[in-house]
């Protein structure tokens, strides 16, 4: 049997004519699938007696950032109504350890309407904390100007950016850029990316630095005049800084 | 080479061809070397105007699979008379495979966003179910169907647009090379 391409676009252009009415209808109405639902949960906790702070996302970008008198915690984005029910957020303090877990159910969508994210802000005192370590598996991870004595940031899959960072830190990322901006190299900085760029960049320039820089497909650029590079040594901080495919910079600026 | 050997490489060349087509060919041949000697050149000079026996099959070839193509234009003939021109050179790659190529990838393309929007119904009940969000969705359900049967129309056309387009370069191409065989 042919098929008659005029009937087929005539049959179309009916289908969509039904789509478009019967979807203005029910916008109208307000059980249109495009009628999102919002996602906008908030937890907040006292920030006292609290030296560890551990956050982790699965789909959601996380940022963190310094201010406040207490922890909180905004989740928001947009989704359909029927998935609401799949973003959870909790925050739990126990022993001066507070953890934060936000998550999406990833079950597989063959049809969705909204990007299916949402966003994650963390928002701590700002004092020095002795550990703030930060997790996602699919999304970007940012934080701003936080202290602490040991900072970890870790995504499986997204970018890493900071600004203004103080204390030991560490980054990984399996696929995703790197760029951590610090406020002074006086402790050592790990960071690793397998395929991703990485940049460190501090806004006080240190004396001395032992640098370790490693890429197989990569460049390699380092712009501190009047830093010392070193050898490894105990009074000095070392960064690490390696990629498996992405080019690597150090350099002082904001 | 004489034309003995020049012959007889060009016939174990045309292989492909039919006995009655490579005779025919064959004969053609025969004859620019008769005409050749009797004007008094040697076989090697007769030989090396024509061009190495191998690059003359290949051009000939090719010549035949875009006559066959226009005779009776489908993607299949099209992209055979593609391959046979790329391996006449470099800017033969540039003319014919790089147009193909995209071609290709486009129809490509239509074809799989007109199967995704097509089966875009059938795609919200095996992840809603039967569910007042999947009844909700219908009318979307009928608006993406309908815009899956007009892209499958649009990458339909899109063949014999793809076909004649193709043809056309391929026939430009074959007079070039004829040029070159005269």
């Amino acid at each position: 049997m042919k098929v008659n391409g005029r009937k087929l676009i005539m049959i179309g252009l009916v289908l969509i004519g039904i789509a478009v009415i019967g979807n203005l209808v029910m916008y109208a109405i307000g059980v249109s699938p495009f009628n999102g639902v919002k996602i906008n949960e908030e937890r907040s906790v006292s920030a006292e007696g609290v030296s560890r702070i551990d956050v982790f996302s699965n789909a959601g970008d996380v940022r963190v950032v310094s201010g406040g008198d207490e922890i909180t915690v905004k989740m928001t984005g947009r989704t359909e109504r029927m998935h609401k029910g799949e973003y959870h957020l909790s925050v739990s303090e126990q022993g001066g350890r507070v953890v934060i877990e936000a998550s999406r159910d990833l079950k597989r969508k063959l049809i969705s309407i909204y990007p299916d994210d949402y966003d994650l802000l963390v928002e701590i005192p700002d004092r020095l904390y002795e550990q703030l370590g930060i997790s996602t598996e699919i999304a970007n991870i940012s934080a701003e100007r936080v202290r602490a004595q040991h900072i970890s940031m870790q995504a499986v899959h997204g970018d890493i950016k900071t600004a203004g960072l103080a204390g030991r830190i560490g980054a990984r990322t399996d696929t995703g850029d790197i760029r951590l901006g610090v406020q002074a190299i006086t402790d050592d900085i790990q960071a690793e990316s397998l395929l991703g760029d990485i940049k460190l960049v501090t806004e006080e320039k240190p004396e001395k630095l032992a640098l370790e820089m490693k890429t197989l497909i990569g460049e390699r650029k380092v712009e501190l005049p009047g830093t010392a590079i070193v050898e490894s040594d105990p009074g000095v901080p070392t960064v690490q800084l390696s990629a498996e495919a992405g080019d690597i910079a150090v350099s002082a600026g904001r | 080479m004489t034309k003995a050997e020049y012959l007889a490489e060009l016939e174990k060349r045309l292989g492909d061809l039919s006995a009655e087509e490579r005779a025919e060919l064959l004969a053609d041949y025969e004859a620019h070397f008769e005409h050749g000697r009797a004007s008094g050149r040697s076989d090697e000079e007769i030989a090396e105007r024509l061009g190495p026996p191998q690059l003359v099959a290949r051009e000939i070839q090719y010549q035949l699979s875009v006559d066959e193509a226009r005779a009776n234009p489908t993607v299949r003939r099209i992209a055979r008379a593609v391959f046979a021109g790329v391996g006449l050179g470099l800017m033969n790659v540039l003319m014919l495979l790089i147009p193909f190529a995209i071609g290709m990838l486009l129809l490509a393309g239509l074809f799989v966003l007109a199967a995704y929007l097509t089966v875009s119904p059938v795609l919200m009940l095996v992840q809603d179910g039967w569910s007042v969000e999947f009844l909700l969705k219908l009318p979307l359900a009928a608006g993406l169907l309908g815009l899956g049967l007009i892209f499958w129309v649009a990458a339909v056309k899109g063949i014999t647009l793809f076909v004649k387009w193709m043809l056309a370069i391929l026939q430009s191409n074959v007079e070039k090379v004829k040029e070159k065989l005269k």
